[in-house]
């Protein structure tokens, strides 16, 4: 049996042996009956609590828009006329509570047909103060993720003109040098190194534009072998179980991440001892690629639970005397979550694994 | 014949040298270059002559490309230049809003002297097939 809670001349309780009360009371929105002229006959209980209204004979019989705010009127009165005429309305507006909390409300407005209640105006309010709310933060957080887009655009731009000046001076010297083959090579190396920036940048540019870099078949090992082309006499010796596979991704953002991950082993080797990558490739339950990096190096600090080893502008306490930002660890997170791959570290009995787990490329 | 008129205007003196000295190698009696520094020097230019051949920057301080594009279009259009856009944008915005305002090519600045040679040699040759007389 339904509470009675009705204090206008309305008693839905009293209607259909209770059932027009209890379908009125079961409804989680603000339930409320009002007569042709949109005068307040009654409120479910719901509606009370959500409208913070204690005592319904304070606001019984009542025209509906006195309840609102003077901008709303107009709309409620309209709504009411045409619910009046047959036609069913709908809107979203806002009012606050009685006890003054702001609420954003969808409400729906039409005219009982037939039965005891026949012509009055049925108005059922939602609360949709959360909706409206997740909806702006989204609004607000889609236009920062622009903003951050533009700007990642426009610094690849910015960065890009120096790299290919450099590029383009490098190569003009190889044209007009006549100098020792060793000055060639640093030439040639210069080239190479910078060819191997721009391509990044491209995919980076590429990624701020349309949110997605271009991704295609690769070859885990093709990758290790460019990253440790980039790497040169800085790469560290790479042993791998032989086993070939391929993976989704973007070459360019691909090997920078691998590159960062070996280059990383070198930077924390043990003083006297060479850095050796192992490399073991595998798949997980998921389908994934896996792909372990275990080194022979000084490990790592920070909660390997959390990934603190990931976390942006962090550097390793360990890091003392280790050139470069605290970046590279960073880098790799996002290039591979942007892949929708994972990435996540651990202390192995022997220096520190690095785990990067991607789609594989089915042949 | 007479030589080509090509105008270079870029904000950056190191583009504008290095696409100079790739065409006067290629070309060396067959072009008149001139160079504009940003874009209120080319529209400066401009006002007085009218080039065959217009490298024209989009990302410049003051007057960008873009501008200087719309001030050429908005002339007669028996007066128009060949205009390449020469930038280091590959922006799709940027693209679209180049072949909107009816630039003739845009082209990506190259990475490497090759490439910029092989790419200034295509907007001469092309340039000289259609639009000299």
């Amino acid at each position: 049996m339904a509470q009675t809670v009705v204090h206008g001349e309305v008693r839905p309780e009293q209607i259909d042996g209770g059932v027009a009360a209890a379908l009125l009371e079961s409804s989680p929105e603000c339930v409320k009956l009002l007569d042709p002229e949109g005068r307040l006959r009654y409120m479910s209980g719901n509606g009370r609590t959500l409208m913070e209204i204690d005592d319904f004979s304070m606001v019984d019989g009542r025209h509906w828009w006195d309840l609102w705010p003077d901008d709303a009127e107009s709309t409620l009165r309209n709504a009411v006329a045409s619910a009046g005429l047959g036609v069913a309305t709908t809107f979203d507006a806002a009012c606050p509570t009685a006890g003054g909390t702001e609420k954003q409300w969808r409400v729906r407005v039409r005219r009982v047909d037939g039965g005891d209640l026949d012509g009055m105006i049925l108005a059922s309010s939602q609360d949709i103060t959360d909706d409206v709310e997740r909806e702006r933060a989204l609004a607000e957080s889609s236009a920062e993720v622009d903003s951050l887009r533009r700007f990642g655009h426009l610094l690849a731009h910015d960065l890009r003109n120096p790299i290919r000046h450099v590029r383009l001076l490098a190569q003009r010297l190889q044209r007009r040098t006549t100098g020792a083959e060793v000055e060639l090579e640093m030439l040639s190396d210069l080239v190479d190194q910078s060819g191997v920036a721009l391509a990044l940048l491209d995919s980076l540019a590429k990624l701020q534009i349309e949110g997605i870099a271009e991704q295609e078949a690769v070859s885990v090992h093709g990758l290790l072998a460019s990253a440790l082309e980039v790497l040169g006499p800085d790469a560290p010796e790479l042993r791998s179980d032989g086993r070939r596979v391929s993976v989704v991704g973007n070459h360019g953002l691909l090997v920078a991440a691998f590159r960062n991950i070996l280059e990383n082993s070198v930077k924390y080797a043990k003083p006297g001892v060479p850095p050796v990558v192992e490399l073991t490739v595998g798949r997980n339950e998921a389908g994934f690629v896996q792909i372990d990096f275990a080194d022979n190096g000084r490990g790592f600090d920070g909660d390997e639970e959390t990934g603190e080893v990931f976390g942006a502008r962090v550097r390793q306490s360990n890091a003392t005397g280790v050139p470069g930002s605290g970046l590279g660890l960073t880098l790799v997170e996002l290039i591979v979550r942007h892949h929708g791959g994972a990435v996540s570290a651990h202390r192995a009995n022997d220096g520190a694994v690095v785990r990067v787990e991607l789609r594989e490329a089915v042949a | 014949m007479r030589p080509m008129k090509v105008l270079v205007v870029d904000d950056m003196e190191l583009d504008r040298t290095l696409l100079n000295e790739v065409l006067t190698d290629a070309y060396p009696d067959d072009l008149q270059i001139d160079e504009a520094a940003g874009g209120v020097a080319a529209l400066e230019y401009l006002a007085e002559r009218t080039p065959d051949l217009v490298f024209l920057d989009v990302r410049m301080p003051g007057i960008d490309g873009f501008q200087v594009l719309e001030e050429l279009r908005a002339r007669r259009p028996a007066t128009w230049p060949v205009v390449v856009m020469w930038t280091s944008s590959s922006h799709p915005d940027d693209v679209r809003r180049a072949y909107e305002h009816h630039a003739n090519l845009y082209v990506q600045k190259p990475d490497s002297l090759a490439d910029l040679d092989a790419a200034a040699r295509q907007c001469i040759d092309t340039v000289g097939l259609v639009a000299r007389p």
